[in-house]
């Protein structure tokens, strides 16, 4: 393509303003503000038109920044020439992308073909607006003067030779894009997203699961909790039943008890106010008895005298008489003989009276004998005669005892005794029984008080009786209960066991509704993750296609291109441009040396990365024509520089180069080429 | 008036079902709301003076449900000892033997249909109920019951899709509206809808009283039904706390994310409200749903920034060149143009985004908010 002239009739300070291309180089000479960039604008607008939604700023949006002042519409047209064909582009460009306008006119056939056309620009320049706006319409170059210690220049020969465009790193977008896609899935990164949230998930399944079995025990219990209450139900009734039963066994035994101590006292009381009776007629007959009181007391002096009474006799007065007077004699005797013999003693010298004093001896001898005889009589008979009047004494008493109790005779007495000391004996025996039977009557009295205590203890004893009297039943064993009750304590501890859990356990229990809210949000955050991750993927395998079409089709072209270029601008000192997949910029030199490139000055530098920018140019126009618009492109080179690029710029062969510049010497480094056209603004 | 009929008429109250893309706290703080939505409904039946209340259906959620929640109901039952409460199990909570329903006091006043279709006659109103439940989570057409006596009021309760063949109970619109009911309580659409045609028999769905997601827009409630033989009134009730509010906002045009964050705040009318903000349109910036969200904090009950948007950039152009940007983008716009659904679109239309910008040397966040 090649642009044969551009007619501006209004276009941002540029009004009325008409210029004609040449092939080959055009320097378009003009100082600042001159209107160089707004040249250059013109072009691109005209062929790539307006951005329908402009941007914020002025700066950055083309339609109001080119908009004449006061105006509402730019105006200009193009005369392009391409495959041997001539086009004039006119467009307007209103205040609103619905003030637009275009036509584009087959010079030829006077035909517009604007409306079968997609996309103007690509049509007319054969590449789109971006590697216009990139590669084809240069502004600045680099405004490194040095390939510097990070390497721009470097970075940028490699991005140029590997993605055909300076500021494009496909090392950089490769490993952007993985270190994307590590952040979001890794096995070696804990807290890449897409594990996280999986191991998120994992752990809330596991609450929920939790939170369910623990919601089923809750339930289960519950179930058991009401099972139990009806069991328990059931079995206190039960046990109330047999209680009952028990305590009316009791009721019937303790008024059994009552009954028998009451009918046993009511027994003993009566036997008792019998004898009581008998006592008193007993004791009635003794006091009538008083009187034999003394003489029972006297029994045995009694029976005495009547002994006594049987032995009396009529004493015989006479023969004591004549005792008497026999030993009277006697002694008489004897006091004689006495008076013999102590007078025969006393004459014993005489014979005679020995014989006398002997006879007289002879003669004491057989009276103190018979004295002893009649005393013995004497004192005998006496005896007699006491023992005689003693008897009768007694006799007289016994007399007289009889006629103080009103009987007759011994035999009478002794009946009288007799029946009295028989009373006696009776009473005694009857207290013995007395005391005897109130022992019993104190104990049944007892049993009784103790069993009406017990009674009264528990109950009203006269409803008691009442209510028991009428209870014919007779009294069983009581029932076993123990077991009964040991059941119903075991239910119970499993109720409050069950119930102390469900406190513990249920009170704080997870709400399964919120985990599976926290699980939603995961699983939503996961599908955005693993939708990002896909995408991340596919852009990177894109990009690695891309890459590799790029380097299969495109890097061969780039490479042939920039050798030659190369061999032009060096004098065939390097033929060719090398980049390593780390980005290390190597040179081949003519003799097949390889050079790495950070040993090369700044001018081979400049040189190499110029060759490698029209290189691309070329090489995206491969077959076609290619052109360039360069703007001001080394306003940041030093002289030497700068004569070094224009130098290498003349032997680069194109269609046509507009390079815009507001250095003089730029210009009046081409003046003398007669190739060259200059235009002065 | 002294025999007016009144009924409150409820259903897919989801009880203990998880709301969607809510965290933890506010998921709990939803959950009481639900509560005290379903309280509404029981101060509604009081103030109504309602003679019944019917349930149509998916009051729990299945094997969600908490005990608690459980004896929650049977409170608030127990509140309207006087109104006669009939239910019909749905199909997240069909009646079994493992029901929940089971552990529901049945007092007296309380009937839970079985499934088999059931009239229950309620003398003192004049009034017939049918009714029929789920007995497991999907049910054909379980046809409906003739009328019996067509000089009483006539109910019909149950939870049933009028849409065809969805295997929740099918069953026409056109078979219940000639079906003889006075009026027909359905149960399973969780939109309010009414249908009331001269001659046929009104029926309706009252929807949920309270919403779970932002596919649940609008106003939620009950409906309070008067029947005054052959007059049917029904009038919908309020009872939601919250609101869900999907908003398209459209960013063409917004120069930064104040600008976005502003169109999008403008969209907030409803300061307890539930929003999902879906960014649409096209711009040159790269959205940060993050940044969107944080400037809409404060401004509602929850908010939740999606983004939509389509790059400003006319991908087309970049085609077709020989650079590494140009043959990507050409290879992921064929791409594009190969998806077989809109969801494989996205990711694509996001991976040349996403590669765009990478290889524009862009700043690239992955991060959701």
């Amino acid at each position: 393509m090649k642009i044969k002239s551009i007619n501006i009739e209004q276009f941002g300070k540029l009004k009325n303003f008409k210029v004609n291309f040449n092939d080959g180089i055009n320097i378009i000479y003009g100082k600042n503000e001159a209107g160089k960039s707004t040249m250059v604008q013109f072009i691109k607008t005209m062929l790539f038109g307006v951005e329908k939604r402009g941007k914020s700023g002025l700066r950055d949006n083309t339609r109001k920044r080119y908009m004449p002042w006061n105006e509402s519409y730019a105006r200009g047209s193009i005369e392009i020439e391409k495959d041997n064909k001539i086009y004039i582009v006119e467009r307007t460009i209103g205040k609103t992308a619905a003030k637009d306008s275009v036509s584009v006119i087959d010079a030829l056939t006077g035909e517009d073909i604007s409306s079968g056309v997609e996309d103007l620009g690509m049509f007319l320049t054969g590449v789109n607006e971006n590697v216009f706006d990139n590669a084809v319409c240069t502004r600045q170059l680099s405004s490194a003067i040095s390939h510097d210690a990070d390497g721009d220049i470097a970075n940028r020969l490699a991005n140029l030779n590997q993605t055909g465009d300076e500021n494009v790193s496909y090392n950089k977008a490769v490993d952007d894009l993985n270190n994307l896609i590590r952040s979001i899935n890794s096995t070696q990164r804990k807290n890449a997203f897409i594990p996280m949230l999986n191991m998120q998930i994992l752990s809330l399944d596991d609450e929920i699961h939790n939170a369910r079995e623990v919601n089923e025990q809750y339930l289960r219990d519950k179930d058991e909790t009401e099972k139990l209450s009806e069991e328990l139900k059931r079995r206190e009734a039960e046990l109330k039943k047999l209680q009952k039963i028990n305590d009316d066994v009791l009721k019937q035994r303790l008024y059994k008890k009552y009954i028998t101590a009451l009918e046993k006292r009511n027994e003993k009381r009566d036997e008792h106010s019998g004898l009581q009776k008998e006592i008193s007629s007993v004791e009635n007959a003794l006091v009538e008895r008083e009187k034999y009181k003394p003489l029972s007391d006297d029994k045995n002096n009694t029976e005495e005298l009547y002994i006594k009474s049987l032995a009396y006799k009529e004493f015989d007065f006479q023969a004591l008489e004549d005792a008497k007077l026999k030993q009277a004699q006697l002694e008489k005797n004897i006091e004689k003989y006495e008076k013999i013999k102590k007078v025969s003693f006393i004459l014993s010298f005489l014979i005679i009276p020995v014989f006398i004093g002997l006879w007289a001896l002879n003669k004491l001898k057989d009276c103190r004998n018979k004295l002893s005889e009649a005393v013995k009589t004497v004192e005998t008979l006496e005896d007699e005669l006491k023992t005689n009047s003693e008897l009768k004494q007694a006799k007289d008493h016994l007399n007289d005892v009889f006629e103080s109790v009103g009987v007759s005779n011994y035999e009478e007495y002794k009946a009288v005794i007799e029946e009295y000391e028989n009373l006696l004996s009776k009473r005694t025996l009857l207290a013995t029984q007395m005391k005897y039977l109130q022992d019993y009557l104190d104990t049944y009295e007892n049993e009784l008080e103790t069993a009406t205590d017990e009674i009264k203890k528990s109950y009203n004893l006269d409803e008691f009786i009442k209510e028991q009297a009428q209870n014919s039943s007779n009294p069983t064993e009581t029932v076993d209960t123990k077991g009964l009750e040991e059941a119903i304590s075991q239910l119970k501890e499993r109720k409050t066991y069950l119930t102390e859990k469900s406190k513990i356990k249920y009170e704080n229990m997870a709400d399964i509704e919120i985990l599976l809210s926290k699980r939603m949000l995961a699983e939503e955050k996961l599908a955005y993750y693993l939708a990002k991750e896909k995408s991340l993927s596919t852009a990177l395998d894109a990009v690695n296609e891309a890459y590799g079409i790029l380097q299969n089709d495109f890097a061969p072209v780039l490479n042939q291109k920039t050798a030659l270029l190369l061999k032009n601008i060096t004098d065939g000192k390097y033929t060719s441009v090398m980049v390593s997949k780390s980005l290390e910029v190597k040179l081949k030199t003519d003799n097949g040396e390889i050079v790495d490139a950070q040993y090369l000055s700044d001018g081979a530098y400049d040189l190499i990365y110029m060759a490698l920018r029209i290189g691309i140019v070329q090489a995206i126009f491969d077959g076609k024509e290619p052109f360039y618009i360069m703007d001001d492109p080394f306003v940041t080179y030093d002289d030497e520089r700068v004569k070094n690029m224009l130098d290498a710029l003349k032997h680069m062969p194109s269609n046509q180069i507009l390079m815009f510049t507001c250095k003089k010497h730029e210009k009046d480094f081409f003046e003398e080429n007669e190739n060259v056209n200059i235009i002065c603004m | 008036m002294g025999n007016k009929l009144r009924i409150v008429h409820t259903a897919d109250i989801h009880f203990d079902a998880p709301f969607s893309s809510l965290d933890a706290s506010l998921a709990r703080q939803r959950k009481n709301e639900l509560k005290q939505s379903f309280e509404t409904i029981i101060e509604t039946v009081k103030t109504k003076n309602a003679d019944l209340l019917v349930i149509a259906g998916d009051l729990f959620d299945s094997e969600n449900t908490n005990h608690l929640t459980v004896e929650f109901i049977n409170s608030m039952f127990s509140r309207i000892p006087d109104t006669y409460i009939f239910i019909s199990a749905g199909n997240h909570d069909p009646k079994t033997q493992t029901s929940y329903y089971n552990m529901l006091d049945l007092r007296e006043n309380v009937h839970i249909f079985s499934g088999e279709f059931e009239k229950i006659s309620i003398d003192a109103l004049d009034l017939d109920v049918y009714g029929i439940s789920f007995t497991s989570a999907f049910a054909q057409g379980l046809g409906l019951p003739k009328v019996q006596n067509a000089q009483k009021t006539n109910l019909l309760v149950m939870h049933a899709d009028t849409q065809t063949d969805s295997g929740y109970n099918s069953v026409s619109a056109a078979d219940i509206e000639n079906s003889g009911f006075d009026y027909v309580a359905l149960g399973h659409i969780h939109q309010p809808v009414i249908s009331q045609k001269t001659g046929l028999t009104p029926w309706a769905y009252c929807g949920t009283p309270e919403p779970k997601g932002f596919d649940e827009t609008g106003d939620k409630g009950v409906l309070y039904v008067e029947i005054e033989k052959p007059r049917v009134s029904i009038e919908f009730v309020k009872t939601c706390k919250r609101n869900y509010y999907t908003e398209q906002v459209d960013v063409s045009g917004a120069e930064n994310h104040r600008e976005i964050a502003e169109m999008a705040s403008s969209r907030i009318t409803d300061g307890h409200g539930l929003y999902k903000i879906v960014l649409t349109g096209e711009t040159a910036l790269s959205v940060s749903t993050q940044y969107i969200s944080d400037a809409l904090t404060g401004k509602c009950f929850f908010a939740k920034v999606y983004d939509k948007t389509l790059p400003l950039t006319d991908y087309k152009k970049y085609a077709n060149t020989n650079t590494l940007k140009g043959l990507f983008v050409k290879l992921m716009l064929e791409k594009i143009e190969k998806c077989k659904d809109d969801a494989e679109r996205q990711i694509c239309t996001d991976a040349l985004k996403t590669g765009f910008d990478v290889l524009d040397g862009k700043e690239v966040s992955v991060i959701e908010d």
